[in-house]
């Protein structure tokens, strides 16, 4: 991880072909591991490339915490996994400064970062910790640093957070305020595998050999997947799309917005992390589909994952089964109108 | 490069030049054909409508249709001057048409920052290699716009409603055709009176349908006559053209029958006069109650005085074979026909100054009646042979009336013959047409009389004591 690395590789940002053809070797890297869940695993890799953090909501046992060690493997960057629990403390995930005795006896106190000095970290059952907890998370992944005792400690470069949620055993939780949850830059939703993706798992888990997955990256990792976001960075937006995005996203706002259904059913609406999160996820997509430039598909393709947790419904909503998910395809289907 | 955009992309510019200049043409055709389509269909309509209505009327629905004109151009300007492609909208048009995933509309509307972005080298070369997607040639923009049918539709009614069909000289020598203009010559002098549309005589007394109930044959002409101003000018010449269109012809001749303009249904009226009953029948043509009224006043076979009113009514319809027949019972006395033979407008064509001839007679009740119908039997189809050629030998059956009358009985300017005929004309009672002595007679003829005073009546006649 030299510094000279990092500017070589910086200098040479890969085209959008290289770029298209180190996702799909991520994707079938992780895929040796993982069965089913492509539209899951898909949307995090362009939460991860376009430098956001993803919040994985999904039952027991469906492969949350495999997809974010495969993707650890994969990329061949650090990885830590903290479970959160009740009696997390800030300091368990942040790290601490302890007193450390020298050879010669001089006390000094040092300060033992915590497992989020790492490149991608699982917070698991990130809703079971107490708010105090969740915030010091919530500020590591905004900021990409920690302070502690006055001192700011810098994370590690690129810095991928993977929060699980368990949708079931709600009972002794904290769920996350919307604040926090405006944090990520996706939201991912795993479903239960189909029958032949729960056969595969079966088959490919329960036997004496289980899938190798490879490094993408031969050497150094963490440069080549900070190449790859700055080329993310540097993909063009044409001001139609601005006025698309930023339409859309106003869309979503009750006191604003011109829809019966959102007015009706929205009790807030998305932040202006809800723009960013869906310039900047259009962005990969582009990049994906071989072009330097964003288009209104792109757009669409990320609108869910990047709006559906920053729409909070209402209680007329939530008593009609009317999701958040629901609000923002509609808004969709009422926005195609917009793109001229 | 582009100073304003610092962008370098000539041939991506060229071509989206292209596309603008067609877009461009293409919407200015379609504003120029919606905007003479309205021109055309409001002008076939002003023509209708000039055949129809009053000049007040008239007045009215120009002002209406050009206004309606003037707002469809302006509305067309509008959307023409929204819509005028740059090429930020001829982008725009192309990536709705190909889809080209907002590569073109980037490359166009990349600010001056975009332009030195890293990765803009290659939206170049990518819009470079899209652009054999999108040439102009092939995006297949029409040459003509769509209304171009619009436009046809609106000059095929414009042709058939405005475009004159035929020519009031070269129309076939038909007698119920040549009947009125011929009962203008039998005074000889009188020339046939056609208003300054130069319609001929019908369109004078176009509203002869109407005119003839008002008893204003002779007011008709001063009302054609008098086309003052640039409205009425304009509101004669699209009526003119109206009538002798194709399909104004048709309309008007499939309707009410008042226009005497067709060969063919003056013809049917020609002949109908002939038997002395064609009253009737002209009165399918369009007569209004009124001329019915002053028929029944005629059939009931009362005092002459009462026809001689009638008379002066049906002066209005010498365009008419029918209301010919109502102006030879108009003529006010046996004395006053040979004179009223040019007033009535060539009524009395056929007998001049001379009594009644046959076909006349064959109206008439007895004889004095018979001089009477003398003068009014001009428009018979026996008469309507020999009328047909006098006129034709003059100026093709267009005259010009010189002379018009004063509602109110001053003597006008007569022809040639005209000052003794004109002097000894009876004023016109057209104003107490509805309400006059003509009414006040028919109520006295119509009046039940009471037992006792036949009884007096005998007894006075009989001088008994």
């Amino acid at each position: 991880m030299s510094g000279e690395a990092v500017v070589h590789i910086g200098d040479k940002l890969p085209t959008p072909a290289e770029f298209g053809e180190t996702f799909a070797h991520l994707e079938r890297e992780i895929g040796k591991v993982v069965v089913g869940h492509r539209d899951a695993l898909r949307q995090i890799l362009i939460a991860f490339f376009a430098g956001g953090h993803v919040l994985i909501e999904g039952v027991p046992g469906i492969g949350k915490t495999l997809i974010v060690r495969s993707l650890g493997e994969a990329l061949d960057l650090t990885f830590s996994r903290v479970q959160f629990t009740i009696d997390l403390m800030p300091a368990d995930i942040t790290g601490t400064r302890v007193l450390e005795e020298s050879e010669s006896g001089r006390r000094t106190m040092t300060f033992a970062p915590g497992p989020l000095f790492t490149h991608i970290m699982l917070a698991d059952e990130i809703n079971r910790a107490t708010p105090k907890t969740q915030s010091a998370l919530l500020e590591a992944m905004a900021e990409l640093q920690v302070t502690v005792a006055g001192t700011t400690h810098p994370l590690a470069s690129p810095f991928f957070v993977l929060a699980t949620l368990n949708p079931i055993e709600m009972e002794g939780t904290y769920p996350l305020p919307e604040a926090q949850l405006d944090r990520f830059l996706f939201k991912v939703s795993l479903a239960y595998p189909g029958l032949e993706e729960l056969r595969a798992i079966v088959r490919g888990t329960t036997g004496a050999t289980h899938g190798q997955i490879a490094p993408v990256f031969p050497d150094q990792p963490a440069e080549h997947a900070n190449a790859l976001r700055r080329k993310v960075r540097e993909v063009l937006v044409a001001p139609q799309v601005e006025d698309y995005v930023a339409s859309l996203v106003r869309a979503t706002i009750p006191d604003v917005t011109g829809d019966e259904k959102v007015k009706s059913y929205v009790s807030y609406g998305a932040s202006p992390r809800g723009a960013q999160a869906l310039i900047l996820g259009a962005k990969v997509v582009a990049l994906l589909a071989g072009r330097v430039n964003v288009s209104f598909a792109d757009v669409e393709e990320v609108a869910v994952p990047a709006l559906a947790h920053r729409v909070v419904v209402n209680f007329a909503a939530q008593s009609e089964g009317v999701t958040s998910r629901a609000i923002v395809e509609h808004l969709l289907e009422v926005a195609r109108k917009w793109q001229r | 490069m582009d100073p304003f955009t610092a962008r370098e992309v000539p041939e991506t510019d060229v071509c989206l030049g292209q596309v603008a200049h067609r877009l461009n043409r293409l919407a200015t055709l379609r504003v120029t054909f919606r905007a003479a389509s309205a021109a055309l269909l409001g002008a076939s309509a002003l023509a209708a409508c000039a055949a129809w209505l009053s000049p007040q009327e008239f007045r009215l629905a120009l002002a209406l249709v050009v206004g309606l004109v003037l707002l469809v151009v302006a509305l067309s300007l509008r959307v023409l001057r929204r819509r005028w492609a740059g090429p930020l909208e001829a982008a725009g048009w192309v990536e709705s048409k190909i889809p080209l995933d907002q590569r073109l509309l980037t490359l166009v509307s990349a600010r001056p920052r975009d332009a030195s972005a890293r990765l803009w080298p290659e939206l170049v070369a990518d819009n470079r290699k899209q652009l054999g997607r999108w040439r102009a040639d092939r995006l297949g923009i029409a040459a003509l716009p769509a209304n171009v049918l619009l436009l046809l539709a609106s000059a095929l009614v414009a042709w058939l409603f405005l475009v004159p069909w035929y020519d009031a000289g070269s129309l076939p020598e038909l007698p119920g055709r040549a009947t009125a203009p011929q009962a203008q010559t039998p005074g000889g002098e009188a020339p046939g009176e056609s208003g300054p549309s130069g319609v001929g005589p019908q369109s004078g007394f176009q509203s002869g349908t109407r005119g003839a109930d008002a008893g204003a044959g002779p007011q008709a002409k001063v009302e054609g006559a008098a086309p003052t101003g640039a409205l009425a000018e304009l509101q004669s010449d699209l009526k003119q053209n109206f009538e002798r269109s194709l399909g104004g012809s048709a309309v008007l001749q499939d309707g009410s029958g008042k226009q005497g303009d067709g060969a063919e249904p003056q013809a049917e009226r020609g002949a109908v006069a002939e038997s002395g009953l064609g009253k009737s029948e002209a009165e399918e043509g369009g007569l209004v109650p009124d001329e019915q009224l002053a028929r029944r006043e005629q059939d009931d076979g009362s005092g002459q005085t009462v026809q001689q009113e009638g008379g002066a009514q049906g002066g209005s319809a010498k365009a008419r074979p029918g209301e010919g027949q109502r102006g030879r019972q108009g003529e006010p006395g046996a004395q006053e026909q040979k004179k009223g033979g040019a007033q009535a407008g060539g009524r009395a064509a056929p007998g001049g100054d001379a009594p009644a001839d046959g076909p006349m007679a064959l109206g008439n009740e007895d004889g004095l009646k018979q001089h009477a119908g003398g003068a009014g039997a001009g428009s018979g189809k026996a008469t309507g042979d020999l009328l047909a050629k006098k006129p034709l030998t003059l100026d093709g059956g267009r005259h010009k009336a010189r002379f018009s009358l004063t509602l109110g009985g001053i003597p006008g300017k007569a022809g040639s013959d005209g000052p003794k005929s004109m002097e000894a004309q009876p004023s016109s009672r057209i104003a107490d047409a509805g309400t006059g002595p003509q009414e006040a007679a028919r109520a006295v003829r119509h009046e039940e009389i009471p037992a006792e005073y036949e009884a007096v009546v005998k007894r006075i006649f009989k001088r008994e004591p």
